[in-house]
């Protein structure tokens, strides 16, 4: 887009001052709190107070704790398998919802389950895995089980199953609005050009909508990885994540710095991810942008 | 407009449809399509928005199944082959080039997917871009193309797996004007080159008759007329055929005195004779006549006498230069209408307006159309 | 169809364990099994009955009403940013203001408690409100981005050209065009608000928000009366959803009617 100069020059000055408020909030209320966080990770406190030493010990104590690292692969196991399962579970309908229904009657339901209700859905769930819950009592009445079967609730499998329940909405509109960049005719030119449906999955869908794909999975893999309601509630010792440590060092301990140096390395542990699965989509060749042919020098544009 | 067709090499088919019929629900997107795609020449399927022609073509690529009817290749039954394993490539309308991958890459998609060792990947490609001059840009992504350079590697995507048929939809439609005539040009040539049956579907008549061998004019689904450019051109065999291509004069006319070779027209334009007549013309039988405006001549009415037949007296009512061209309306005693074309003279205009003309044509130039 | 079939499962599952609970809040027993026992409100007279639960959900609605205000208020004015930023302001502004969504809720709780900490602000609804808003304001200004992308610049620069001041164009042009966009961001932040649980445990003070009392009443016990009180909340917060979209039905009929009556 092109402007003539004197009005660009109003206009960019416009945008600026109305951009300014939402700007100064969300430095105040959200980039000012994380450098806060930041410093105190570096200080030392205990029940609720804070010393200004500077100080690794939060960063060392965290890293030398076997309970952090349990905590830390727990958090990474259901952040996983709850992104694995969601957008396994959401790419049929996202598909169906794309190119096989001109209605919006699905997308409206997904939305309205979106929004009803994070808690109830957490409770709805208790209600069901519980040992004295629906699935537990049917099958004990229908004689199937003696006993309440235990693993069903306080499990990493009953926080993944409801961050699944959860997130699913969220990751099906991410895939969505991905598979809408990909028309219909791109398909057809990849089935016209020899592809059976597998490999213009692969060589087409894939490195198209990569930015949905690997975009939900990493956002259905932080929220659940960082959720810390869902395994207070449903994952019994064994669901123990860093999330809820870090929750319980801001709200009972009173260990802030500590609670804040784990909030870091839980933040690195999600940029970490993040590598591993850009890398491995391009190791796959499913990333957009690579080059299957050798590109001579002089064929190189700047 | 060019009258020349490209010689028909090969009158063996290599598409062949026999009744065949496509629905959606309950619309009838085609019907009775019977039609032979020869090989080696141009065929087109011209016709306006929802005549069925994209739908026909969708039929020959595999992405739509025909309700009915039989569809052939080379004699072999084609309806149950999925499009990936037909012998046949698309350019389509908007390109459809893979955003996600380079001009060199989505030249050789359809190659690797055969798992092709990658020299001959690259010699295949490099030859498909030479083609259609676009080897400088073999490492440019598709965003950074424009209109007609996205066009010449779509083009060259398709024919890398060198099909047997090449269908191209509509492939001009995006292109600006001076562009688009610089592409049907280079089409012929890589027609010519290659020696690929080209499948065009278009809605724009210039482009049906410089390009094509062959012309499936289209309507409602059916198939209007098929034949030459010329054919087309100078023999309508409806209403609908003469007004699509090419400017024309239509008149209302019944057949009078004898039904045979020597028939007379008698209408609003008076008595005509044409020298092609359709068979089976009755006598008393109502019909139209087509005469294109540049068959019409037209001089001073004061200078010799009015013609007798295919002929008029007529007021000159108005004059429209139009660059190298000058139509003229001429309006007759009963009202009607007619247009004359001329070319454009370099000096002032012989005819001014409301002058009184006479209106001339030959027995070539009237079709008679009986649908 | 297989995927069809497939389609209505996703469905089941995302709205059976729902209907579960709603089942259940009407159960006349405590029981949280098969077989039904019949029909009852008692669960529900409870709840009502329930001095906490009543303050919770007014907690709740003051703050859900000022989040959605506030985050309208900023967010109008981001939205009527964004097509005028220069090229480097925006993407940073767009990071900006994706950022907080970005990031776990629990990062943004404990960050905001510490700051209030550090400032020595009192943690109270005010402080719920402003943790609402910095969650709802990123969902807002995407929701809006879209509509404001296709707005037609020429537009404004048309009724400039006829003579419009900038204030004029904006309440003449600019807002009557982008309301319904609005309303609707508006609506989707005062949802979201209504349902915020995660962040608001770390600022909320004495006053409870109601999924912060839902909360701690999971946290005590298995008991019908959580049913009771899920359904009410979810209700709730559904109901805003539905009237927000009645409400543009019957916008859009008016302006229908006012064009046709035009002609």
């Amino acid at each position: 887009m092109r402007w003539s100069f004197p009005s660009f020059d109003r206009r960019q000055r416009s945008g600026l001052a109305l951009a300014a408020p939402t700007a100064v909030f969300l430095v105040i209320f959200f980039v000012v709190p994380a450098a806060v966080l930041l410093v105190y990770s570096f200080w030392i406190s205990r029940s609720f107070q804070i010393t200004p030493t500077l100080t690794l010990s939060n960063y060392l104590r965290a890293l030398g704790n076997a309970g952090m690292w349990l905590s830390m692969w727990n958090g990474v196991w259901i952040g996983a398998w709850t992104a694995v399962f969601s957008v396994a579970l959401s790419f049929p309908v996202a598909w169906y919802i794309a190119y096989r229904t001109r209605s919006n009657a699905i997308l409206y339901a997904v939305l309205l389950s979106w929004f009803s209700s994070y808690l109830v859905r957490i409770y709805a769930w208790r209600t069901i895995l519980g040992t004295s819950g629906l699935i537990n009592s049917t099958l004990m009445q229908l004689g199937m089980i003696d006993q309440p079967l235990s693993f069903l609730i306080f499990s990493r499998t009953a926080v993944i199953v409801t961050l699944v329940h959860l997130f699913v909405p969220f990751t099906l509109l991410l895939l969505l609005s991905a598979l809408r960049n990909v028309r219909t005719d791109y398909l057809e030119a990849a089935r016209d050009l020899g592809a059976s449906w597998r490999q213009s999955f692969l060589r087409v869908v894939v490195p198209m909508a990569y930015k949905g794909i690997v975009g939900s999975f990493m956002f259905t893999f932080i929220l659940a990885a960082g959720d810390f309601i869902s395994p207070q509630l449903l994952g019994g010792r064994e669901g123990v994540t860093t999330g809820l440590l870090i929750s319980n060092q801001f709200r009972q301990t009173g260990n802030w710095s500590f609670g804040a140096a784990l909030a870091f390395i839980l933040l690195g542990v999600f940029l970490f991810a993040y590598f591993l699965v850009a890398q491995s989509m391009r190791l796959g060749r499913l990333s957009p942008g690579l080059r299957f042919h050798p590109t001579l020098p002089t064929q190189e544009k700047a | 407009m060019s009258t020349q067709t490209l010689p028909v090499p090969d009158r063996t088919s290599i598409i062949s449809m026999q009744g065949l019929e496509k629905k959606f629900g309950t619309f009838t997107a085609l019907r009775d399509i019977d039609l032979d795609v020869r090989e080696g020449e141009i065929l087109t399927f011209l016709g306006p928005s929802g005549c069925g022609k994209t739908t026909l073509m969708r039929i020959i690529a595999g992405f739509e199944d025909p309700t009915a009817g039989s569809l052939q290749l080379r004699g072999a039954d084609m309806r149950r082959l999925p499009p990936e394993k037909r012998p046949i490539n698309m350019v389509f309308q908007r390109y459809a080039l893979f955003p996600h991958l380079d001009v060199f890459d989505n030249v050789a998609f359809g190659l690797r997917l055969k798992n092709w060792p990658a020299a001959r990947i690259n010699e295949r490609v490099g030859r498909m871009l030479k083609m259609v001059q676009m080897d400088t840009m073999a490492t440019r992504w598709i965003h950074e193309l424009s209109g007609g350079q996205s066009q010449r590697v779509a083009l060259a995507r398709a024919l890398a797996n060198e099909p047997q048929l090449l269908l191209l939809d509509e492939p001009l439609a995006a292109l600006d004007l001076k562009i688009r005539h610089h592409m049907l040009s280079e089409l012929k040539r890589i027609q010519r080159e290659t020696g690929t049956t080209f499948v065009y579907v278009t809605h724009d008549q210039d482009e049906a008759m410089i390009l094509s061998s062959r012309i499936v004019l289209m309507n409602h689904g059916r198939i209007e007329q098929l034949g030459t450019p010329d054919e087309l051109y100078f023999h309508p065999v409806s209403l609908f055929a003469a007004k699509f291509l090419g400017e024309t004069n239509i008149l209302p006319a019944e057949v009078r005195s004898g039904a045979g070779d020597d028939a007379v027209l008698e209408g609003l334009a008076g008595r005509m004779r044409a020298s092609h007549l359709p068979k089976g013309l009755a006598d008393g039988q109502k019909v139209h006549v087509s005469i294109r405006p540049e068959t019409v001549s037209l001089s001073d009415s004061t200078v010799g006498t009015a013609p007798e037949i295919n002929g008029a007296l007529a007021e000159i009512t108005q004059i429209q230069p139009i660059g190298s061209r000058v139509v003229y309306t001429a309006r007759l005693d009963n009202g009607t209408e007619m247009r004359s074309q001329t070319v454009r003279p370099p000096d002032a205009l012989p005819l001014a307006m409301g002058q009184k003309v006479h209106l001339k044509w030959s027995e070539a130039a009237v079709a008679v159309l009986t649908a | 169809m297989v995927l069809r079939t497939y389609v209505w499962l996703y469905l089941l599952f995302l709205f059976g364990p729902l209907a579960v609970i709603t089942l259940f809040a009407f159960h006349s027993s405590p029981a949280l099994s098969f077989p039904f026992e019949g029909f009852s409100l008692k669960w529900f007279r409870a709840i009502l009955d329930d001095p906490q639960f009543l303050a919770a959900l007014k907690n709740s609605t003051i703050v859900a009403v000022a989040a959605s205000v506030l985050t309208g208020i900023l967010g109008t004015l981001a939205a009527l940013a964004l097509p005028r930023l220069p090229k480097r302001s925006l993407a940073t502004f767009n990071m900006l203001t994706f950022a907080p969504i970005a990031l776990p809720g629990l990062f943004l709780g404990i960050a905001l408690l510490a700051l209030f900490e550090r400032l020595g602000i009192y943690r109270s609804l005010w402080t719920v409100t402003i943790a609402h808003t910095l969650f709802t304001l990123p969902f807002f200004i995407e929701t809006v981005r879209s509509r404001v992308a296709y707005f037609d610049a020429s537009l404004e620069e048309a009724a400039r050209d006829l003579g419009a001041t900038p204030v004029q164009t904006f309440r003449l042009v600019t807002l009557p065009i982008l309301f319904p966009t609005l309303m609707g961001g508006m609506l989707l932040s005062f949802a979201l608000s209504f349902d915020e649980v995660v962040i608001t445990v770390f600022v909320v003070g004495e006053k409870n928000t109601l999924p912060f009392y839902i909360l701690s009443m999971m946290r005590r016990t298995v008991n019908p009366t959580i049913n009771a009180a899920s359904v009410l909340a979810m209700g709730l917060s559904l109901a805003s959803l539905l009237l927000g979209g009645l409400f543009f039905l019957m916008q859009r009929r008016r302006a229908q009617a006012r064009r046709a009556e035009n002609e």
